[in-house]
């Protein structure tokens, strides 16, 4: 890859990162107490959750770090964290144009993303068990990890209720 | 290896506590939706499982086949023991517990929606790629196990919204 590629890729990533966090966070005017805010607000709520699990996780690695890392890993880490939370951008997206079933598919999408977050952390918890002298501190931060994605697995689901009212607002 | 007889015993009380015949109620026509895609669910979700399992085994081998056979039965059994909890909550009219039971259901259909199609991107990258470590006829399985197993998480979500807000 050389300089010209690599500026381009960094670009592209960091346009996506934008997009997403942007499509997610961005202030809506909607009127308190309705199906639609109560949506919004589920999507920003299990998107603070994943992005924090996510962290975690990753922090985890970082207390017992790994031989050899390779400098393409936190473009790896980058790009994994931005997939997980594009489902929730596209859903909150897909409310503000009113296309219900696409942002009930995206809703989906995102459960499914978030489950293999948790499922991610639970096998990491297991694999622990079978170590021994693993830190107090790692298995804290996984604990927590995993509790987080659990939770925002929750709230997708919680968006995805409020996406499928009849009565959307 | 013989499966145990308190397993059998968990996958049918579960089986039973999801298929039960429940009546109809026109008073109640929220809870009746809820059965139904509680066992819709339930049924794509066996059939999912069932596909990955024999994509998995394939793969090992299938003289291994009486060593995995109670850990798949296991596994059988906890992936359908939240949908079964749900419909027991619906029953006694527990709506906590009803959304508990979602919510755990949710993990493991989307999990296992998730494995598949993380499996079936590997196999057709092996495939592009002219590998021969994935047999070809991998993805014609996998990808209908993805299917039923996302379908499945997609009627999870909707037995959660009609407990969460009965209409």
């Amino acid at each position: 890859m050389n300089t010209a590629e690599a500026l381009f890729a960094i670009l592209v990533q960091l346009g996506w990162v934008a997009g997403v966090q942007i499509a997610i966070w961005w202030p809506r005017k909607v009127e308190r107490g309705t199906a639609r805010a109560r949506a919004y607000r589920a999507v920003r709520a299990a998107s603070g959750c994943l992005s924090l699990g996510y962290l975690l996780f990753l922090l985890h690695f970082t207390v017992s770090p790994q031989d050899d890392p390779s400098p393409f890993t936190p473009l790896t880490f980058l790009t994994l964290g931005n997939l997980l939370l594009t489902p929730l951008s596209s859903l909150a997206r897909n409310l503000d144009r009113g296309k219900r079933v696409r942002a009930m598919l995206s809703g989906v999408w995102a459960l499914v993303f978030a489950a293999c977050m948790t499922w991610t952390c639970v096998f990491f918890l297991i694999r622990f068990l079978t170590l021994p002298g693993v830190p107090r501190l790692q298995w804290t931060v996984l604990v927590a990890a995993t509790l987080l994605c659990g939770a925002a697995m929750a709230f997708v689901m919680e968006a995805y209720a409020a996406v499928r009212q009849p009565r959307l607002r | 290896m013989i499966i145990p007889p308190v397993l059998i015993g968990w996958l049918l009380a579960v089986m039973v506590a999801i298929w039960w015949p429940r009546s109809d109620s026109a008073a109640n026509q929220a809870r009746t939706r809820s059965y139904r895609a509680c066992q819709y669910a339930a049924s794509l979700l066996l059939p999912g499982y069932l596909l990955t399992v024999f994509a998995q085994v394939a793969l090992v081998g299938w003289e291994l086949l009486p060593l995995l056979l109670p850990i798949l039965v296991v596994i059988a059994a906890l992936a359908l023991t939240p949908l079964a909890i749900g419909m027991l909550a619906l029953d006694i009219g527990s709506r906590p517990l009803g959304l508990v039971s979602a919510v755990l259901a949710a993990l493991f259909a989307a999990g296992l929606a998730g494995l598949n199609a993380l499996n079936l991107l590997a196999a057709i990258a092996d495939i592009w790629q002219g590998g021969s470590l994935i047999p070809g006829w991998w993805p014609f399985v996998l990808a209908p196990a993805t299917l039923l197993c996302g379908g499945a998480t997609a009627f999870i979500l909707e037995t959660y919204t009609l407990m969460r807000w009965p209409r």
